[in-house]
C-alpha cells in the first residue's frame, strides 16, 4: 500500500487528469453557442416562482 | 406587498432561526475578540484558569468561524437553495435537528476551551466527542440539501449551490480527515491523534487552510454569487465566468496548505508545491471578485443610495485585497520575514473582517425583511453607520498590525556586527504594545457596528417603522 502512494507515476495520472478536466470543463463553458443559455441560467435568482 | 414570509411554500422558520442565532454568535465572538486583544495590552487580565489568553483565543476564532460564519452559512444555504431550486427545503424535522445540533456543538466546544479541553489543532480544537456530534449534525446537513436539490424543479442548478455544496462536502472530508483520533479512554475528555511528526503538521495544514478556502470562501462565494444580484436587481457578470471560477478554486486551494509550514522538517518540495498553488490562487480569486463587482457594470449609481449594496461591494474589494495578500504571503523568501508575526493576523482579519463580515452583513440585511415579512429594514441610516464604524474598525486593525508584524520579522531578524541578535524577545513585545492598543480601538468600532446591526434587525422584527427616515423618503419621492 505504501509502495502504491509513493509511486511517482501515480500522482502524475492524477495531475493530467485534473488538468484535463479543468481544460474541458473550461473549454466546454465558452464553447459558441452556449453565450445565451448561461445568460438564461444567470436569470434564475430572478424567476423564483413568488416574485 | 410580496414578501417571502407571506409565502408557505418554504420553510423561513429555519432560515430565521439560524439569522438570529449569526447575530448573537457574532456578537459574542467579537467581544470575545476584544477581550484577548485588550489582554495583549494588559496581561492583568488573564484571569487564571478558565479567561487566560490561551483558553480565550479559541472561543474568539470558534465563535466568530464557525459559531457567525457557520450559522450565516446555514441561514443563507437553506434559503438559496429553496428559492433556486424553487422547492421548499427537505424534512422540516432534520433540518431543525441541524440547527440545535449545531447551536449543542457550539456551546459543547466552547465549555471544552474555557476548561483546557483541547485537542492543540487549531481551528479543529474540539476534542473527539464534539467532533463525532458534529459528524452526525453535519451528514444530516448534507442529506437535507442534498434531498432539496434532488427534488429540484428548476433543471439547472443556479450557481451558488455549487459553492455551498463544495464547502459541505469538503469541510466533511477535511474534518474527518484531520479530526482521527484515538480516545484515551469512552468516559474521558482526552484523546490523541492518529498522525504524528511532520504529517501530524501537514495533515493540520491541509485542514487549516482548506477550512479558509471552503469555509470561509466557497461557502461565501456561494452567498456573494446570489445576493450580490438579488441586491443589484441584475444578473451576475458573467455566469460563464462564475463556472471557471468554480473549478478553478476548488481544483487549487486543496494544494495550497503546505506554504503554512516553510522552514520546518516538511520537505522542500512539498513547501514549493504549497507556495505555487498559492501564488495560482489569484488567478480565480480575482476572476470572482471581479466578476461580483462588475455586476454593477452600467449600474454603478445604485452603489451612491443603497449601504446593503456597499456592504457587499466592500466586501468584494477586501476579498480581492486579501487574496491578493495571502499568495504573496506564501512566498517563501516573503513568508521568512512575515510568518508568526503580526502581519499575519492583519492578513486574516482583512479577508474575516472585510470579506466574510460584510458579504454577512450584507446577506442578512437583505434577507432579514424578506423573511419576517417587512417592506425595509428599520433604519437605512443606520445600516449606513454600522457600515462606516465597522470599515473604520477594520482599516484601523489592519493597518496596525501590517506595520506591526514588518517590525516584529525586522526586531526578530536583526544580528549585530558579532552575529548576535539585537533584541530579546521582551524588547519586540514592548515595541507591539502601541499596535496593540490600536488594535483595540479597531476591534470595539468593529463590535459597535455590529451592535447597531442588532438594534435595527430588532426594531425591524417588531415591524417598528422608522417615522422620520419614511417621511423624508416620502418627501424625495414626492418631488
Amino acid at each position: 500500500m505504501k509502495e502504491f502512494f509513493a509511486d511517482p507515476g501515480l500522482g502524475l495520472i492524477g495531475l493530467l487528469f485534473f488538468f484535463s478536466f479543468f481544460c474541458v470543463a473550461t473549454l466546454w463553458t465558452f464553447r459558441p453557442g452556449g453565450k445565451d443559455k448561461y445568460a438564461k441560467h444567470g436569470d434564475i435568482p430572478f424567476k423564483e416562482n413568488e416574485e | 406587498m410580496s414578501s417571502a414570509a407571506e409565502t408557505p411554500n418554504y420553510n423561513y422558520d429555519i432560515v430565521r432561526k439560524f439569522t438570529l442565532a449569526t447575530l448573537f454568535w457574532g456578537v459574542i465572538g467579537l467581544s470575545a475578540g476584544v477581550f484577548i486583544a485588550l489582554q495583549m495590552v494588559f496581561p492583568d487580565l488573564n484571569i487564571e484558569p478558565y479567561l487566560s489568553f490561551g483558553r480565550l483565543r479559541p472561543v474568539h476564532t470558534s465563535a466568530v468561524i464557525f459559531a457567525f460564519g457557520g450559522n450565516a452559512l446555514f441561514a443563507t444555504s437553506y434559503y438559496v437553495v429553496q428559492r433556486t431550486c424553487g422547492v421548499r427545503l427537505h424534512s422540516d424535522k432534520l433540518s431543525n435537528f441541524t440547527f440545535w445540533g449545531y447551536q449543542a456543538f457550539i456551546v459543547m466546544a466552547a465549555l471544552g476551551y474555557v476548561l483546557g479541553v483541547n485537542q492543540s489543532k487549531e481551528y479543529a480544537e474540539p476534542e473527539w466527542y464534539a467532533d463525532l456530534w458534529l459528524t452526525v449534525v453535519w451528514v444530516a446537513y448534507l442529506y437535507v440539501y442534498m434531498m432539496t436539490i434532488i427534488k429540484r424543479k428548476v433543471s439547472h442548478l443556479y450557481v451558488a449551490n455549487w459553492f455551498y455544496l463544495a464547502f459541505i462536502i469538503t469541510v466533511a472530508i477535511l474534518h474527518l480527515g484531520n479530526g482521527l483520533a484515538l480516545p484515551v479512554s469512552l468516559m474521558g475528555a482526552k484523546s490523541y491523534s492518529a498522525y504524528a511528526g511532520v504529517q501530524s503538521a501537514m495533515i493540520q495544514w491541509w485542514y487549516g487552510h482548506n477550512a479558509v478556502g471552503f469555509f470561509l470562501t466557497a461557502g461565501f462565494l456561494g452567498m456573494m454569487y446570489y445576493f450580490v444580484p438579488k441586491q443589484a436587481n441584475r444578473p451576475i457578470y458573467s455566469y460563464r465566468l462564475s463556472i471557471v471560477h468554480f473549478w478553478s478554486l476548488i481544483f487549487i486551494y486543496m494544494w495550497a496548505g503546505p506554504h503554512h509550514l516553510h522552514y520546518t522538517s516538511l520537505p522542500d518540495w512539498a513547501q514549493t508545491l504549497g507556495m505555487t498553488f498559492s501564488i495560482m490562487l489569484w488567478m480565480p480569486s480575482w476572476g470572482g471578485m471581479i466578476n461580483g463587482v462588475m455586476t454593477l457594470s452600467g449600474a454603478w449609481h445604485k452603489l451612491r443610495d443603497d449601504p446593503i449594496l456597499q456592504f457587499m461591494i466592500i466586501s468584494l474589494a477586501f476579498y480581492g485585497m486579501s487574496t491578493f495578500e495571502g499568495p504573496l504571503m506564501s512566498i517563501r523568501s516573503v513568508n521568512a520575514l512575515s510568518h508568526y508575526t503580526e502581519w499575519t493576523i492583519g492578513h486574516v482579519h482583512s479577508g474575516a473582517l472585510g470579506w466574510v463580515g460584510f458579504i454577512t452583513y450584507g446577506a442578512m440585511y437583505h434577507l432579514v425583511p424578506k423573511l419576517w415579512g417587512r417592506e425595509r429594514m428599520y433604519s437605512t441610516k443606520l445600516i449606513s453607520m454600522h457600515l462606516w464604524i465597522a470599515t473604520l474598525g477594520i482599516v484601523l486593525y489592519i493597518a496596525a498590525l501590517w506595520p506591526a508584524g514588518i517590525n516584529q520579522g525586522l526586531m526578530w531578524r536583526e544580528y549585530n556586527d558579532m552575529g548576535f541578535l539585537v533584541n530579546s524577545i521582551i524588547e519586540v513585545v514592548v515595541a507591539m504594545k502601541p499596535y496593540y492598543m490600536i488594535r483595540v480601538l479597531g476591534g470595539l468600532l468593529y463590535l459597535t457596528g455590529a451592535l447597531i446591526m442588532a438594534y435595527n434587525v430588532w426594531k425591524t422584527i417588531r415591524g417598528d417603522v422608522n417615522e422620520k427616515e419614511y417621511a423624508t423618503e416620502q418627501q424625495g419621492a414626492a418631488a
